[in-house]
Protein backbone atom coordinates (compact mmCIF):
# COMPACT_ATOMS: atom_id res chain seq x y z
CA UNK A 1 0.00 0.00 0.00
CA UNK A 2 2.71 2.38 0.92
CA UNK A 3 6.36 2.32 -0.34
CA UNK A 4 8.55 0.54 2.23
CA UNK A 5 11.48 2.72 1.81
CA UNK A 6 10.16 6.10 0.88
CA UNK A 7 9.99 8.26 3.78
CA UNK A 8 6.90 9.15 5.19
CA UNK A 9 5.55 12.86 5.97
CA UNK A 10 4.29 13.56 9.56
CA UNK A 11 0.76 13.24 8.74
CA UNK A 12 0.97 10.02 6.77
CA UNK A 13 3.03 8.66 9.82
CA UNK A 14 0.64 9.70 11.88
CA UNK A 15 -2.23 8.39 9.96
CA UNK A 16 -0.77 4.67 9.62
CA UNK A 17 -0.24 4.60 13.17
CA UNK A 18 -3.67 5.60 14.30
CA UNK A 19 -5.24 2.73 11.42
CA UNK A 20 -3.04 0.47 13.17
CA UNK A 21 -4.08 1.27 16.48
CA UNK A 22 -7.75 1.67 15.17
CA UNK A 23 -8.09 -1.42 13.42
CA UNK A 24 -6.42 -4.20 16.20
CA UNK A 25 -8.77 -2.73 18.36
CA UNK A 26 -12.14 -2.84 16.23
CA UNK A 27 -10.69 -6.44 15.24
CA UNK A 28 -9.93 -7.57 18.60
CA UNK A 29 -13.76 -5.64 19.79
CA UNK A 30 -15.55 -7.66 17.04
CA UNK A 31 -13.88 -10.68 17.88
CA UNK A 32 -14.89 -10.12 21.38
CA UNK A 33 -18.73 -9.85 20.04
CA UNK A 34 -18.69 -13.32 18.08
CA UNK A 35 -17.29 -14.55 21.13
CA UNK A 36 -20.55 -13.18 23.31
CA UNK A 37 -22.85 -14.45 19.82
CA UNK A 38 -21.27 -17.86 19.58
CA UNK A 39 -21.46 -18.58 23.59
CA UNK A 40 -25.20 -17.53 23.50
CA UNK A 41 -25.87 -19.82 20.83
CA UNK A 42 -23.74 -22.50 22.15
CA UNK A 43 -25.60 -21.52 25.58
CA UNK A 44 -28.90 -21.89 24.35
CA UNK A 45 -28.44 -25.15 22.39
CA UNK A 46 -27.19 -27.16 25.41
CA UNK A 47 -29.83 -25.12 27.18
CA UNK A 48 -32.12 -26.93 24.84
CA UNK A 49 -30.45 -30.09 25.42
CA UNK A 50 -30.58 -30.40 29.52
CA UNK A 51 -34.39 -30.36 30.02
CA UNK A 52 -34.51 -33.25 27.79
CA UNK A 53 -31.63 -35.26 28.83
CA UNK A 54 -33.06 -37.05 32.64
CA UNK A 55 -32.13 -34.74 35.53
CA UNK A 56 -28.50 -36.04 37.04
CA UNK A 57 -27.19 -34.53 40.63
CA UNK A 58 -24.16 -32.30 40.24
CA UNK A 59 -21.32 -34.43 41.60
CA UNK A 60 -18.04 -32.95 42.17
CA UNK A 61 -15.45 -33.99 39.14
CA UNK A 62 -12.24 -32.97 41.57
CA UNK A 63 -10.99 -34.31 44.14
CA UNK A 64 -12.05 -32.33 47.26
CA UNK A 65 -10.82 -33.33 50.60
CA UNK A 66 -13.85 -35.04 52.87
CA UNK A 67 -15.50 -34.73 56.13
CA UNK A 68 -15.70 -32.14 58.88
CA UNK A 69 -17.53 -28.66 59.29
CA UNK A 70 -17.66 -26.73 56.06
CA UNK A 71 -15.60 -23.52 55.83
CA UNK A 72 -17.18 -20.18 57.36
CA UNK A 73 -19.23 -18.27 54.09
CA UNK A 74 -16.98 -15.22 54.28
CA UNK A 75 -13.99 -17.21 53.07
CA UNK A 76 -16.13 -19.36 50.42
CA UNK A 77 -15.10 -17.32 47.41
CA UNK A 78 -11.48 -17.36 48.44
CA UNK A 79 -11.05 -20.69 49.33
CA UNK A 80 -13.17 -21.62 46.08
CA UNK A 81 -10.44 -19.21 44.03
CA UNK A 82 -7.60 -20.88 46.01
CA UNK A 83 -8.66 -24.58 45.26
CA UNK A 84 -8.91 -23.66 41.66
CA UNK A 85 -5.56 -22.79 41.31
CA UNK A 86 -3.95 -25.47 42.76
CA UNK A 87 -5.72 -28.29 41.22
CA UNK A 88 -5.49 -26.67 37.89
CA UNK A 89 -2.13 -26.56 38.51
CA UNK A 90 -1.11 -29.50 40.02
CA UNK A 91 -3.29 -31.60 37.29
CA UNK A 92 -2.23 -29.34 34.84
CA UNK A 93 -6.04 -28.93 34.04
CA UNK A 94 -8.10 -25.28 32.96
CA UNK A 95 -10.48 -24.59 35.86
CA UNK A 96 -12.64 -24.42 33.44
CA UNK A 97 -12.51 -28.07 33.01
CA UNK A 98 -13.91 -28.78 36.87
CA UNK A 99 -16.28 -27.50 39.18
CA UNK A 100 -15.86 -27.71 42.89
CA UNK A 101 -19.68 -27.96 44.46
CA UNK A 102 -18.45 -29.02 47.71
CA UNK A 103 -15.40 -28.63 50.32
CA UNK A 104 -15.21 -30.25 53.33
CA UNK A 105 -12.55 -29.78 55.69
CA UNK A 106 -10.68 -33.02 57.49
CA UNK B 1 63.25 -27.13 7.13
CA UNK B 2 62.09 -23.74 4.96
CA UNK B 3 59.49 -26.12 3.99
CA UNK B 4 58.32 -27.34 7.06
CA UNK B 5 57.71 -23.53 7.75
CA UNK B 6 56.43 -22.52 4.47
CA UNK B 7 53.35 -25.45 5.30
CA UNK B 8 53.13 -24.08 8.95
CA UNK B 9 52.87 -20.33 7.08
CA UNK B 10 50.49 -21.77 4.77
CA UNK B 11 48.19 -23.39 7.24
CA UNK B 12 48.11 -20.61 9.33
CA UNK B 13 47.71 -17.70 6.79
CA UNK B 14 44.61 -19.66 5.46
CA UNK B 15 43.11 -20.25 9.00
CA UNK B 16 40.36 -18.13 10.23
CA UNK B 17 43.55 -16.77 13.29
CA UNK B 18 44.64 -15.29 10.63
CA UNK B 19 41.43 -13.62 8.76
CA UNK B 20 39.73 -13.21 11.83
CA UNK B 21 39.10 -8.89 12.06
CA UNK B 22 37.96 -6.75 14.51
CA UNK B 23 34.38 -6.88 14.32
CA UNK B 24 34.43 -10.41 13.86
CA UNK B 25 35.93 -10.81 17.13
CA UNK B 26 33.81 -7.75 18.74
CA UNK B 27 30.54 -10.28 17.98
CA UNK B 28 32.48 -13.71 19.17
CA UNK B 29 32.54 -11.63 22.37
CA UNK B 30 29.21 -10.56 22.51
CA UNK B 31 28.33 -13.92 21.30
CA UNK B 32 29.94 -14.95 24.81
CA UNK B 33 27.65 -12.23 27.03
CA UNK B 34 24.51 -13.77 25.44
CA UNK B 35 26.18 -17.31 26.77
CA UNK B 36 26.12 -16.14 29.81
CA UNK B 37 22.61 -13.91 29.81
CA UNK B 38 21.15 -17.79 28.74
CA UNK B 39 23.10 -20.36 30.51
CA UNK B 40 24.51 -17.88 33.63
CA UNK B 41 21.25 -15.97 34.08
CA UNK B 42 18.63 -17.92 32.71
CA UNK B 43 17.29 -15.39 30.40
CA UNK B 44 14.89 -17.43 27.87
CA UNK B 45 18.23 -20.14 27.92
CA UNK B 46 16.30 -21.74 25.31
CA UNK B 47 16.75 -19.50 22.38
CA UNK B 48 19.76 -17.24 23.34
CA UNK B 49 21.76 -20.44 23.47
CA UNK B 50 21.27 -21.58 20.05
CA UNK B 51 20.83 -17.74 18.96
CA UNK B 52 24.58 -17.06 20.52
CA UNK B 53 25.93 -19.91 18.43
CA UNK B 54 24.85 -19.07 15.77
CA UNK B 55 26.06 -15.93 16.12
CA UNK B 56 29.56 -17.50 17.05
CA UNK B 57 29.87 -19.89 14.52
CA UNK B 58 28.44 -16.57 11.70
CA UNK B 59 31.36 -14.93 12.71
CA UNK B 60 34.44 -17.23 12.48
CA UNK B 61 35.98 -16.45 9.02
CA UNK B 62 35.71 -18.75 6.24
CA UNK B 63 33.74 -21.63 7.76
CA UNK B 64 31.21 -21.08 4.25
CA UNK B 65 28.12 -22.31 6.17
CA UNK B 66 25.95 -19.48 4.83
CA UNK B 67 27.22 -19.92 0.87
CA UNK B 68 24.44 -19.99 -1.10
CA UNK B 69 23.80 -23.15 -2.90
CA UNK B 70 26.43 -23.61 -5.97
CA UNK B 71 24.79 -25.96 -8.64
CA UNK B 72 28.01 -26.85 -10.81
CA UNK B 73 29.80 -27.98 -7.46
CA UNK B 74 26.77 -29.11 -5.89
CA UNK B 75 27.38 -27.61 -2.27
CA UNK B 76 25.73 -25.44 -0.49
CA UNK B 77 26.41 -23.71 2.97
CA UNK B 78 24.72 -25.82 5.96
CA UNK B 79 23.10 -22.70 7.66
CA UNK B 80 21.68 -20.98 4.42
CA UNK B 81 19.92 -24.44 4.10
CA UNK B 82 18.59 -23.73 7.83
CA UNK B 83 18.64 -19.87 7.25
CA UNK B 84 15.08 -20.77 4.63
CA UNK B 85 12.84 -21.25 7.23
CA UNK B 86 13.48 -17.93 9.06
CA UNK B 87 13.71 -16.20 5.46
CA UNK B 88 10.70 -17.69 4.47
CA UNK B 89 9.41 -17.30 7.92
CA UNK B 90 8.47 -20.84 8.45
CA UNK B 91 9.75 -21.16 11.74
CA UNK B 92 7.79 -18.77 13.63
CA UNK B 93 4.59 -20.03 12.37
CA UNK B 94 5.49 -23.78 13.52
CA UNK B 95 6.52 -22.39 16.69
CA UNK B 96 2.80 -20.42 16.99
CA UNK B 97 0.89 -24.32 16.16
CA UNK B 98 3.07 -24.93 19.41
CA UNK B 99 2.06 -22.02 21.23
CA UNK B 100 -1.57 -22.35 20.29
CA UNK B 101 -1.63 -26.22 21.68
CA UNK B 102 0.25 -24.69 24.81
CA UNK B 103 -2.69 -22.12 25.08
CA UNK B 104 -6.04 -22.13 27.22
CA UNK B 105 -8.07 -19.60 25.66
CA UNK B 106 -10.76 -20.48 28.56
CA UNK B 107 -10.47 -17.09 30.57
CA UNK B 108 -10.59 -15.07 27.06
CA UNK B 109 -13.77 -16.73 26.26
CA UNK B 110 -15.14 -16.53 30.19
CA UNK B 111 -14.57 -12.60 29.40
CA UNK B 112 -14.20 -10.97 26.04
CA UNK B 113 -13.38 -7.55 27.42
CA UNK B 114 -10.01 -8.81 27.81
CA UNK B 115 -10.04 -8.63 23.98
CA UNK B 116 -10.05 -4.71 24.67
CA UNK B 117 -6.91 -4.77 27.01
CA UNK B 118 -5.27 -7.14 24.46
CA UNK B 119 -5.91 -4.31 21.78
CA UNK B 120 -5.09 -1.44 24.24
CA UNK B 121 -1.44 -3.15 25.03
CA UNK B 122 -0.65 -3.10 21.01
CA UNK B 123 0.17 0.88 21.64
CA UNK B 124 3.86 0.79 22.01
CA UNK B 125 3.97 -0.90 18.54
CA UNK B 126 3.02 1.97 16.93
CA UNK B 127 4.43 4.70 19.18
CA UNK B 128 7.66 2.76 18.31
CA UNK B 129 6.73 3.24 15.00
CA UNK B 130 6.44 6.41 14.86
CA UNK B 131 10.08 7.30 17.10
CA UNK B 132 11.72 4.77 14.93
CA UNK B 133 10.61 6.72 11.98
CA UNK B 134 11.86 10.35 13.32
CA UNK B 135 15.78 8.26 14.26
CA UNK B 136 15.39 8.06 10.60
CA UNK B 137 14.55 3.94 9.53
CA UNK B 138 12.75 3.93 6.38
CA UNK B 139 9.04 2.97 7.09
CA UNK B 140 9.15 -0.97 6.70
CA UNK B 141 12.40 -0.90 9.16
CA UNK B 142 10.50 1.13 11.26
CA UNK B 143 7.40 -1.16 11.29
CA UNK B 144 9.31 -4.14 12.14
CA UNK B 145 11.36 -2.76 15.24
CA UNK B 146 8.01 -1.29 16.28
CA UNK B 147 6.36 -5.04 16.76
CA UNK B 148 8.91 -5.63 19.49
CA UNK B 149 6.23 -3.79 21.43
CA UNK B 150 3.97 -6.55 21.24
CA UNK B 151 6.62 -8.77 23.41
CA UNK B 152 5.85 -11.68 21.10
CA UNK B 153 9.34 -13.48 19.45
CA UNK B 154 7.94 -15.38 16.65
CA UNK B 155 5.44 -12.42 15.74
CA UNK B 156 9.21 -9.97 15.80
CA UNK B 157 10.78 -12.29 13.60
CA UNK B 158 8.28 -13.23 10.91
CA UNK B 159 7.42 -9.17 10.36
CA UNK B 160 11.58 -8.73 10.49
CA UNK B 161 11.97 -11.66 8.05
CA UNK B 162 9.19 -9.89 5.64
CA UNK B 163 9.59 -6.22 6.14
CA UNK B 164 13.57 -5.45 7.24
CA UNK B 165 15.43 -9.38 6.82
CA UNK B 166 18.91 -6.93 7.50
CA UNK B 167 17.88 -5.98 11.11
CA UNK B 168 15.99 -9.50 12.32
CA UNK B 169 19.37 -10.54 14.81
CA UNK B 170 18.74 -7.38 16.28
CA UNK B 171 14.65 -7.16 16.66
CA UNK B 172 14.56 -11.08 17.87
CA UNK B 173 17.40 -10.79 20.29
CA UNK B 174 15.40 -7.55 21.55
CA UNK B 175 12.19 -9.03 21.62
CA UNK B 176 13.68 -12.39 23.71
CA UNK B 177 15.63 -10.16 26.48
CA UNK B 178 13.16 -7.89 27.18
CA UNK B 179 10.56 -11.06 27.72
CA UNK B 180 12.69 -12.39 30.08
CA UNK B 181 13.06 -9.49 31.67
CA UNK B 182 9.35 -9.08 32.50
CA UNK B 183 9.59 -9.98 35.80
CA UNK B 184 11.97 -6.91 36.19
CA UNK B 185 10.03 -4.45 33.53
CA UNK B 186 6.69 -4.68 34.34
CA UNK B 187 6.27 -4.01 38.17
CA UNK B 188 7.89 -0.70 38.53
CA UNK B 189 5.18 0.38 36.37
CA UNK B 190 2.36 -1.55 37.57
CA UNK B 191 2.98 0.22 40.90
CA UNK B 192 3.39 3.72 39.36
CA UNK B 193 0.12 3.53 36.98
CA UNK B 194 -1.92 2.01 40.11
CA UNK B 195 -3.71 2.70 43.81
CA UNK B 196 -2.84 0.00 46.30
CA UNK B 197 -6.36 0.17 46.99
CA UNK B 198 -6.54 -1.04 42.89
CA UNK B 199 -4.12 -3.41 43.32
CA UNK B 200 -5.96 -5.47 46.14
CA UNK B 201 -9.52 -5.70 44.08
CA UNK B 202 -10.01 -9.15 44.31
CA UNK B 203 -12.18 -10.47 40.66
CA UNK B 204 -15.11 -13.07 40.89
CA UNK B 205 -14.76 -16.34 39.72
CA UNK B 206 -14.76 -16.74 35.77
CA UNK B 207 -17.87 -18.74 34.60
CA UNK B 208 -16.93 -21.96 33.15
CA UNK B 209 -16.90 -21.96 29.27
CA UNK B 210 -18.03 -25.27 27.46
CA UNK B 211 -15.51 -27.40 25.14
CA UNK B 212 -17.85 -26.61 22.26
CA UNK B 213 -17.02 -23.41 22.80
CA UNK B 214 -13.68 -23.81 22.90
CA UNK B 215 -13.78 -25.97 19.47
CA UNK B 216 -15.56 -23.39 18.05
CA UNK B 217 -13.64 -20.32 19.02
CA UNK B 218 -10.77 -21.43 16.75
CA UNK B 219 -11.84 -21.97 13.42
CA UNK B 220 -14.22 -18.46 14.42
CA UNK B 221 -10.88 -16.58 14.70
CA UNK B 222 -9.00 -17.76 11.91
CA UNK B 223 -12.20 -17.67 9.71
CA UNK B 224 -12.96 -14.12 10.32
CA UNK B 225 -9.36 -12.72 11.57
CA UNK B 226 -7.88 -14.31 8.45
CA UNK B 227 -10.53 -13.07 6.06
CA UNK B 228 -10.48 -9.39 7.11
CA UNK B 229 -6.37 -9.46 7.15
CA UNK B 230 -4.54 -12.80 5.06
CA UNK B 231 -1.34 -11.65 5.76
CA UNK B 232 -1.94 -12.96 9.53
CA UNK B 233 -2.97 -16.54 8.02
CA UNK B 234 0.69 -17.74 8.90
CA UNK B 235 0.12 -16.82 12.56
CA UNK B 236 -3.16 -16.57 13.23
CA UNK B 237 -4.05 -19.89 11.20
CA UNK B 238 -1.26 -21.85 12.73
CA UNK B 239 -2.15 -20.41 16.17
CA UNK B 240 -5.83 -21.43 16.03
CA UNK B 241 -4.50 -24.93 14.53
CA UNK B 242 -2.82 -25.30 17.44
CA UNK B 243 -5.34 -24.82 19.86
CA UNK B 244 -7.57 -27.14 17.32
CA UNK B 245 -5.37 -30.07 18.41
CA UNK B 246 -5.42 -29.39 22.35
CA UNK B 247 -9.00 -28.80 22.82
CA UNK B 248 -10.64 -31.18 19.84
CA UNK B 249 -10.34 -33.89 22.42
CA UNK B 250 -9.25 -36.47 19.38
CA UNK B 251 -5.93 -34.90 18.30
CA UNK B 252 -4.21 -35.33 21.62
CA UNK B 253 -1.09 -36.69 20.34
CA UNK B 254 -0.65 -33.80 17.66
CA UNK B 255 -1.50 -30.99 20.49
CA UNK B 256 1.21 -33.11 22.42
CA UNK B 257 3.53 -33.00 19.62
CA UNK B 258 3.37 -29.16 18.65
CA UNK B 259 3.43 -28.23 22.14
CA UNK B 260 7.05 -30.65 23.22
CA UNK B 261 9.08 -31.76 20.83
CA UNK B 262 7.66 -30.09 17.17
CA UNK B 263 7.99 -27.00 19.17
CA UNK B 264 11.73 -27.95 20.43
CA UNK B 265 13.00 -29.17 17.39
CA UNK B 266 12.00 -25.90 15.92
CA UNK B 267 13.38 -23.67 18.37
CA UNK B 268 17.02 -25.20 17.59
CA UNK B 269 17.19 -24.21 13.73
CA UNK B 270 15.11 -20.91 14.19
CA UNK B 271 17.57 -19.77 16.92
CA UNK B 272 20.80 -20.30 15.00
CA UNK B 273 19.55 -18.79 12.03
CA UNK B 274 18.42 -15.61 14.07
CA UNK B 275 22.18 -15.59 15.28
CA UNK B 276 23.58 -16.12 12.18
CA UNK B 277 22.41 -13.37 10.71
CA UNK B 278 24.56 -11.28 13.17
CA UNK B 279 27.40 -10.81 11.43
CA UNK B 280 29.71 -8.12 12.65
CA UNK B 281 28.69 -5.76 9.26
CA UNK B 282 25.44 -6.04 9.76
CA UNK B 283 25.24 -6.03 13.96
CA UNK B 284 27.26 -3.73 15.10
CA UNK B 285 26.10 -0.39 13.90
CA UNK B 286 24.10 2.46 15.62
CA UNK B 287 21.18 0.86 14.74
CA UNK B 288 21.79 -2.32 16.88
CA UNK B 289 21.64 0.96 19.80
CA UNK B 290 18.64 2.20 18.42
CA UNK B 291 16.52 -0.84 17.62
CA UNK B 292 17.43 -1.83 21.80
CA UNK B 293 16.38 1.13 22.78
CA UNK B 294 13.36 1.67 20.87
CA UNK B 295 12.14 -1.95 21.69
CA UNK B 296 12.12 -1.80 25.20
CA UNK B 297 10.01 1.54 24.87
CA UNK B 298 7.81 -0.03 22.52
CA UNK B 299 7.86 -2.65 25.13
CA UNK B 300 7.08 -0.14 27.97
CA UNK B 301 4.58 1.72 26.26
CA UNK B 302 2.36 -1.25 25.37
CA UNK B 303 2.20 -2.13 29.28
CA UNK B 304 1.49 1.18 30.10
CA UNK B 305 -1.27 0.99 27.44
CA UNK B 306 -3.04 -1.89 28.81
CA UNK B 307 -2.70 -1.24 32.39
CA UNK B 308 -4.20 2.13 31.51
CA UNK B 309 -7.38 0.26 29.68
CA UNK B 310 -7.40 -2.16 32.63
CA UNK B 311 -8.15 0.86 34.53
CA UNK B 312 -10.53 2.48 32.88
CA UNK B 313 -12.29 -0.59 33.27
CA UNK B 314 -11.66 -0.55 36.88
CA UNK B 315 -13.43 2.72 37.15
CA UNK B 316 -16.90 1.73 34.25
CA UNK B 317 -17.19 -1.60 36.14
CA UNK B 318 -17.32 0.30 39.28
CA UNK B 319 -13.96 -1.74 40.75
CA UNK B 320 -14.43 -4.85 39.68
CA UNK B 321 -11.15 -5.18 37.57
CA UNK B 322 -8.31 -5.53 38.76
CA UNK B 323 -6.07 -3.03 36.88
CA UNK B 324 -2.82 -5.23 37.44
CA UNK B 325 -4.25 -7.52 34.81
CA UNK B 326 -3.83 -4.97 32.14
CA UNK B 327 -0.22 -5.32 32.21
CA UNK B 328 -0.70 -8.89 31.11
CA UNK B 329 -1.98 -7.07 27.48
CA UNK B 330 1.61 -7.75 25.94
CA UNK B 331 1.58 -10.62 24.87
CA UNK B 332 4.50 -12.56 26.82
CA UNK B 333 2.57 -15.66 27.52
CA UNK B 334 2.15 -17.09 30.36
CA UNK B 335 5.15 -14.95 31.52
CA UNK B 336 3.21 -11.26 32.06
CA UNK B 337 0.15 -12.92 33.31
CA UNK B 338 2.20 -14.33 35.92
CA UNK B 339 3.76 -11.15 36.87
CA UNK B 340 0.13 -9.75 37.20
CA UNK B 341 -0.50 -12.92 39.39
CA UNK B 342 2.85 -12.09 41.90
CA UNK B 343 2.62 -8.26 41.90
CA UNK B 344 -1.71 -8.65 42.92
CA UNK B 345 -0.17 -11.25 45.87
CA UNK B 346 1.71 -8.77 47.45
CA UNK B 347 -1.00 -6.27 48.15
CA UNK B 348 -3.49 -9.14 48.93
CA UNK B 349 -2.32 -12.70 49.74
CA UNK B 350 -5.53 -13.94 49.03
CA UNK B 351 -5.85 -12.62 45.49
CA UNK B 352 -5.81 -15.14 42.33
CA UNK B 353 -5.34 -12.94 39.41
CA UNK B 354 -3.53 -15.17 37.04
CA UNK B 355 -6.47 -16.81 35.00
CA UNK B 356 -7.98 -13.67 34.79
CA UNK B 357 -4.80 -12.02 33.67
CA UNK B 358 -4.72 -15.03 31.19
CA UNK B 359 -7.18 -13.86 28.94
CA UNK B 360 -5.77 -9.99 28.03
CA UNK B 361 -2.13 -12.37 27.87
CA UNK B 362 -3.98 -14.49 25.22
CA UNK B 363 -5.55 -11.83 23.31
CA UNK B 364 -2.57 -9.74 23.50
CA UNK B 365 -0.87 -12.43 21.39
CA UNK B 366 -4.10 -11.96 18.45
CA UNK B 367 -3.51 -8.49 19.09
CA UNK B 368 0.30 -8.55 17.92
CA UNK B 369 -0.53 -10.81 15.37
CA UNK B 370 -3.14 -8.52 13.74
CA UNK B 371 -0.89 -5.41 14.23
CA UNK B 372 1.93 -7.17 12.17
CA UNK B 373 -0.07 -7.86 9.68
CA UNK B 374 -1.02 -4.57 9.71
CA UNK B 375 2.21 -3.49 9.18
CA UNK B 376 3.27 -6.34 6.34
CA UNK B 377 0.11 -4.65 4.48
CA UNK B 378 0.89 -1.77 4.74
CA UNK B 379 4.38 -1.95 4.15
CA UNK B 380 5.09 -5.36 2.47
CA UNK B 381 5.44 -4.13 -0.89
Amino acid sequence: MLSPTDPLSLSQALMVAFSGFVIVFLMLAMLAVLIVVVSKVVGAIEGKKKPAAAPAPKKAAAPVAAAAPAAPAQDQDELVAVLMAAIAEESSCSPDSFRITDIQSR
Amino acid sequence: MDFFFEVIGAIFGSSGFANLDIKSAIMLAIACVLFYAGIGKKFEPLLLVPIAFGMLLANLPLTGLMAEPDMVNHTVGFMWVLYQGVGFAIYPSIIFMGIGAMTDFGPLLANPISLMIGAAAQMGIFAAFLMALALGFEPAEAAAIGVIGGADGPTAILTASKLANHLMPAIAIAAYSYMALIPMIQPPLMKLLTTKKERQVKMTQLRAVSNIEKIIFPIVVTLFVCLLLPETAPLIGMLMLGNLFRVSGVTERLSDTSQNALINIVTIPLGLAVGFKATGDTFLSAETLYIVGLGLTAFLLSTVGGLLFAKLLYYVTGGKVNPLIGSAGVSAVPMAARVAQVVGQKENPSNFLLMHAMGPNVAGVIGSAIAAGFMIKVFGG
